[in-house]
């Protein structure tokens, strides 16, 4: 009888772990467009855009969901997002050329739905002249697969990794000039990984399964992003910021003076080259008169 | 050549229609690369420029006219195909001075190989180092020697002109090293 009440104290356990365990999905998520233009708010149209380089560039994660004790604001914690905005602004850096310094700005700072007056205070707050949003969506899959019999045995549960984790991770960068609202131009990168995981570390899996995910998504962001600023660059010296219909772009240096968008390359004979220039046609035509006087 | 740019410099807009930019050449604008020598970003580029062309294309054209020929058809030729390989995509080039350098090479050589006086020689091997140092000192460094005021997110491009350099070097070669009486250089004794 002892026997019994163990047998069905260990099939309660298991079942209450599979319970634990059901197939499902968990979409997380944060979007540029709802904290840039939350619900009910006016969109003021974009302004023509005036960029003077150096630029100063601030990074972002957009505000993310609900933040309730099922569904956390972020997938990451704070110190995974700085570093992986660390890493962007790495890359931004090597564009000396425009780029004049990157500010990485805490999430606390970003207000959810603070639209472009939040962003008016961050560039007051940070001396920021353009932001880089970066907003994302990762869906988590969770299916138990036939290897789960294997719970039954309650050891298996610890031991049998009968639970299949797929995350897909979509990660996207849109970068806005502050003061005219224009979005200047937008990149995304995205990584797709399956896992498997007993019952007991299904959730340790998910997480780290999910911080994997940013960092490859990140990576293919951070190369989609040199291919969108080069194109921006492109456009940039046609005068408009994304085509024909979009507000107009000029370029000034410090002094105000018009820069080449895009930079540009001169060949250009210098003061040495016509002292060269100039010493050569001089022997030359000392030459032709000693020439014409032997003669 | 002189005067095309001299008129690319005069008519508004069409400097922005001939330069050389990556992009309108993918699409099927295959003329930019040569055309693009004959833009300039200013007035007072193209005076140096073309006043440099013209001086050192002239001398030379009456010293050597198969070296002077044949130096301008294979130094635009060469830095036009160099251009996809040293500016970056959506960075535009304007610029004659691979095609001056070019000839400035090419007068070098033939003033020093061509049986010149010795201070004409020397000069020349002079000019060849101080231009030689220059294109290596600019390439190492990536900053322009006494390039003048470009406008700015302008910056030289040495490469242009160690390419015409070069090529000039290897037409005067080809061409019989300036020997008279190979066809190169006007045998002594002949009117200019």
């Amino acid at each position: 009888m002892r026997s019994l009440a163990l047998l069905l104290a260990a099939v309660a356990a298991s079942t209450l772990t599979l319970a634990c365990a059901v197939p499902g999905s968990q979409v997380l998520r944060s979007n540029s467009l709802e904290y840039l233009y939350p619900e009910g708010a006016e969109p003021a149209p974009a302004q023509d855009v005036t960029l003077q380089i150096p630029v100063r560039v601030g990074l972002a994660f957009a505000p993310g969901g609900t933040g309730t004790a099922w569904t956390p604001p972020h997938p990451i914690s704070e110190d995974q997002r700085v570093a992986l905005l660390e890493r962007i602004g790495a890359a931004f850096r090597q564009q000396q050329d425009i780029i004049g310094g990157i500010e990485v700005i805490p999430s606390t700072y970003l207000t959810p739905g603070g639209g472009f007056e939040n962003l008016d205070r961050l560039r007051a707050a940070f001396g920021v002249d353009l932001m880089v949003l970066l907003s994302y969506e990762q869906t988590r899959f969770s299916d138990t697969t036939g290897a789960s019999l294997a719970y039954w045995t309650v050891l298996g549960a610890y031991l049998v990794k009968g639970e299949k984790n797929e995350t897909r991770t979509i990660l996207e960068a849109v970068v806005y000039d502050i003061t005219s609202r224009a979005l200047l131009f937008r990149a995304s990168g995205s990584s797709a990984s399956t896992a498997r995981a007993t019952p007991i570390g299904v959730g340790r899996v998910a997480r780290e399964e999910g911080a994997a995910g940013f960092e490859t998504a990140t990576d293919e962001l951070i190369a989609s992003l040199q291919v969108a600023l080069d194109a921006f660059k492109e456009q940039a010296s046609q005068g408009t910021v994304r085509g024909v219909g979009t507000p107009a772009l000029s370029v000034v240096d410090a002094s105000g003076a018009a820069v080449q968008p895009g930079g540009g390359g001169a060949g250009s004979v210098g003061a040495l080259e016509l002292v060269a220039a100039g010493l050569l046609v001089m022997a030359a035509a000392a030459g032709r008169r000693r020439n014409r006087a032997a003669r | 050549m002189t005067l095309a740019g001299a008129v690319v410099a005069a008519v508004p807009g069409a400097a922005t229609a001939l330069e050389y930019r990556w992009e309108p050449v993918a699409a099927g604008d295959l003329w930019r690369p040569f055309t693009g020598q004959l833009t300039h970003w200013s007035a007072r580029m193209a005076i140096l420029d073309l006043g440099a062309l013209l001086l050192l294309g002239a001398w030379l054209e009456m010293s050597a006219p198969r070296l002077a020929r044949w130096t301008m058809l294979a130094g635009s030729g060469a830095v036009a195909l160099a251009l996809p390989l040293v500016m970056a995509p959506g960075a535009a080039y304007r610029g004659a001075s691979g095609i001056a350098t070019a000839l400035m090479v090419a007068l070098a050589l033939h003033l020093a190989c061509g049986g010149s006086s010795p201070l004409a020689r020397a000069v020349a091997w002079a000019a060849l180092v101080l231009l030689a140092a220059k294109i290596a000192a600019e390439i190492l460094t990536g900053r322009a020697l006494a390039a003048g005021p470009l406008p700015a997110g302008v910056s030289v491009v040495p490469q242009v002109h160690l390419v015409g350099g070069a090529v000039a070097a290897a037409t005067f070669w080809l061409l019989g090293r300036g020997r008279p009486g190979k066809g190169l250089t006007a045998p002594p004794g002949t009117p200019p």
